[in-house]
């Protein structure tokens, strides 16, 4: 099927086809990537392999300017965009620089977006990323 | 027994079959593949369908299947009222309007919601009509069609998470404008076969509190219909549903697309005296690796009423 897929959309007939049958790239739940802001280095790591139900992760912010005060993070968010669904981490502590988010309850198979909200005082920024869940 | 009261105690006997099992899988969301409810002598139709839909799990993005575990289930029924209006006679006018109730049930959560679905207005257009058997080259039937989803649902209005995986019944949260084609031929005397696609845009939308587009989507359909006996007849369909990636906040997430494939059984009886149309319908979207992606696998009952005058 995933090639008469690929046939179908190799031909071009509909830029939808072609989406429908991509193969996106994979999301298993590590990041390291600049916050949206582009202030805020963030290392993301699941605690374990991503799995539907229960999950905890590890983050560590560093600013790219040592003079300033890495961010809290205030909150961790998951969506399904599609689907309406949304779910958050129940518990954040933070020990030894890095933050501990636990009781994120990914309660539906598929793809969703993690969004870490960063809190510098009155300023807010962000970072998001995909996980695949299985 | 006169052949009149014959056909519609078998349209009725239809009916009592299968209203224990509930019914379909013409949910808010379907399109594509659908078909006129009225013919060219008819002035109106309604239509009252049941449906229930039963979640098997879910597929991800690249296409494996999960099947949901012994704690989990996904549930929805689905009231729909259809009516359709031919005016001119080439021409008719459908608008339907459904209500839901929806339970999704994890080992940590819980919700069930009820509401309104999406109303969508419908045009649809013959085109031409199939030869008639002695033209010696005789081409199918056609018509187009154009509708118009207006984002009524619980969704549109609700600021609570979680309205639904596969179907829409509780409505998209958008906008959506649509177009399609549908062609049927017959093949035998008593077998047609139809094709129909649609394509349909969605507007953008702040359903999730914050500025999201869905992704488009194309519905491709193919079928059957056999005439058992002159008021019974017998479909088999095969649809196919893409949908683009969602855009969240005027960020394009990939991987948020999705491709289902559903195989749909049903019967329908008819009597032309009374005008009274009964259907029952079975779908399945099989729980294969591969065939689908980004989607939810269920099982759905569908059974309706109606009367066409």
């Amino acid at each position: 099927m995933i090639r008469i897929c690929r046939a179908v959309s190799s031909v071009g007939l509909f830029g939808l086809m072609a989406t429908g049958c991509s193969s996106p790239a994979p999301a298993d739940g590590s990041l390291d990537a600049l916050s949206d802001a582009g202030s805020v280095e963030v290392q993301v790591q699941f605690d374990g392999p991503v799995r539907r139900g229960q999950n905890a992760l590890s983050v560590r912010l560093s600013t790219r300017d040592a003079a300033q005060v890495p961010p809290l993070l205030a909150a961790v968010d998951a969506l399904m965009p599609a689907h309406g669904h949304e779910a958050h981490a129940q518990q954040i502590v933070e020990l030894d620089d890095v933050f501990h988010a636990t009781e994120l309850d990914l309660f539906m198979t598929g793809r969703w977006q993690i969004e870490l909200e960063l809190s510098s005082g009155e300023v807010l920024d962000r970072v998001s990323f995909p996980v695949d869940v299985p | 027994m006169k052949p009149g009261l014959g056909r519609l105690i078998g349209a009725l006997v239809s009916l009592v079959l299968y209203a224990g099992q509930a019914s379909a899988c013409p949910c808010s969301d379907d399109a594509g593949g659908g078909a006129f409810i009225t013919s060219e002598s008819d002035k109106y139709a309604l239509v009252l369908v049941a449906s229930t839909r039963r979640a098997l799990g879910n597929f991800d993005v690249r296409g494996r299947f999960h099947a949901l575990s012994a704690n989990e289930s996904e549930t929805a029924e689905e009231l729909l009222l259809r009516i359709g209006l031919r005016q001119p006679t080439q021409l008719e006018w459908q608008a339907e309007l459904g209500a839901a109730s929806y339970r999704f049930h994890t080992a940590l959560l819980s919700e069930r919601q009820t509401g309104l679905g999406d109303a969508i207005l419908r045009a649809r257009y013959e085109v031409r009509n199939e030869e008639m058997p002695h033209h010696s080259v005789r081409l199918p039937a056609v018509s187009v069609g154009a509708l118009v989803r207006v984002p009524l649902g619980a969704i549109a209005s609700s600021a609570s998470s979680g309205f639904g995986s596969g179907d829409a019944q509780l409505g998209l949260g958008a906008w959506e404008l649509g177009a399609g084609f549908d062609v049927s031929h017959s093949i035998l005397r008593k077998v047609d076969l139809w094709l129909g696609s649609e394509l349909a845009y969605r507007l953008p939308d702040d359903a999730l509190g914050r500025s999201r587009q869905l992704g488009p989507r194309w519905d491709l359909a193919v079928g059957g219909r056999f005439g058992l006996l002159a008021w019974l007849s017998a479909n088999l369909a095969l649809e196919s549903r893409l949908t683009g990636d969602v855009t969240l906040a005027g960020r394009k997430l990939d991987g948020t697309s999705a491709r289902l494939l559903t195989v749909v059984v049903g019967a329908a009886a008819r009597d032309e005296r009374t005008g009274f149309r009964s259907s029952f319908s079975i779908s399945l979207a099989p729980p294969i690796d591969g065939l689908s992606a980004g989607a939810t696998s269920a099982t759905a009952l569908g059974f309706s009423v109606g009367i066409v005058r």
